[in-house]
């Protein structure tokens, strides 16, 4: 009787871990692709002092983040995204803008690869 | 390295918990759903060791969720004949009053050389000795003889019975007094003390010491190391 109540316990939390773990990757990687959108605006009103600011919030956020993201998710994977997020404040001038888009694709790609990887079961 | 090796030491003693967890069932022969846990749980233990890039926890967490799931299927079976039927199947009958059912062995994909390895095993050289046979949930064979051929018993054999109704038990165990055993045959460290001194030996001195409910007793001397 103690082990079935031992299992009922672990499948319950398994299942904490599992709602848990949804809810803080999804936080984590809508807010992501949130700023990533601010970045794009704010770039795109050609206001870059305000864009490179919002990628460096956008990289401090995510620094803060990472552990979390690695708890759960395949290190390679995270890591992989942070470079990409790292590249952005090389292109955040009048200059470069196009790369910036195109940067911005690709690390929002990147995170919506990572939140695919999580979330489907297939 | 040293995450490896953190790694390694966890999994390994988690893997421990967790059979320990699911019992000593687990260590028997094996039913299908069993075999399967235990294959799928070493399988998850070792990628967790060998792959550092994946997180713990999507090794970790399976292994628990395949031990809590075993747990509470064999907790089914034993409430109901049915799930038990439907999980780890029923015993078949392959040898019937001496004749073997081909049509059972067919359908069990049991050959005749496995047939002829089983009642082996079970040291039966003849088939015409064996009146039943069954293959059993777990895959090992059963095997009942014919009564000309069968061993005698105690009883055939009109042998009196010993003093002793229950076995010896280990009431000291390297030098260490076994309490719970001591209760069952009713003796006390004092008793058990002077058996140790008529055999010129001090209780730091013994390795095994055991009694049955007639008061026999063994004792093993330790060895000098």
């Amino acid at each position: 009787m103690r082990r079935i109540r031992i299992a009922i316990f672990i499948l319950l939390l398994a299942a904490a871990l599992s709602a848990a773990s949804h809810f803080a990757v999804f936080r984590v990687t809508q807010s992501v692709q949130a700023q990533l959108s601010g970045i794009r605006a704010a770039a795109g009103a050609q206001n870059y002092e305000n864009a490179a600011h919002q990628i460096d919030a956008l990289l401090e956020y995510y620094e803060t983040r990472q552990h979390l993201l690695e708890f759960f998710i395949r290190r390679e994977t995270v890591t992989s995204a942070s470079v990409s997020l790292h590249g952005l404040s090389a292109y955040a001038n009048g200059e470069t803008i196009q790369d910036l888009f195109s940067e911005i694709d690709k690390a929002s790609e990147q995170i919506h690869a990572m939140e695919h990887l999580f979330f489907s079961i297939f | 390295m040293a995450i490896l090796l953190f790694r390694t030491l966890l999994v390994y003693v988690l893997i421990i918990g967790a059979m320990r967890l699911m019992g000593k069932k687990q260590l028997g022969e094996l039913q299908p759903s069993e075999l399967v846990s235990t294959i799928l749980i070493s399988n998850l233990a070792s990628i967790s060791i060998e792959s550092p890039e994946l997180p713990l926890i999507g090794s970790v967490v399976p292994v628990f969720i395949i031990v809590a799931t075993e747990i509470l299927l064999s907790a089914l079976c034993v409430r109901s004949r049915r799930a038990a039927k439907l999980v780890s199947g029923s015993p078949r009958v392959i040898i019937r009053n001496g004749v073997i059912d081909q049509a059972t062995l067919f359908d069990l994909r049991f050959t005749v050389d496995d047939l002829l390895e089983a009642l082996r095993g079970k040291d039966v050289f003849e088939l015409s000795d064996v009146a039943f046979a069954i293959v059993e949930t777990n895959g090992s064979v059963s095997v009942l003889k014919k009564f000309p051929r069968d061993t005698p018993c105690n009883e055939d054999l009109h042998i009196e019975p010993p003093t002793a109704k229950q076995p010896s038990l280990p009431l000291l165990v390297d030098g260490v007094l076994n309490p719970v055993n001591m209760r069952l045959y009713s003796v006390d460290a004092d008793w058990i003390d002077a058996q140790c001194r008529n055999a010129g030996l001090a209780r730091k001195d013994v390795l095994l010491f055991l009694c049955n409910d007639a008061k026999e007793t063994s004792i093993v001397k330790k060895e000098s190391r």
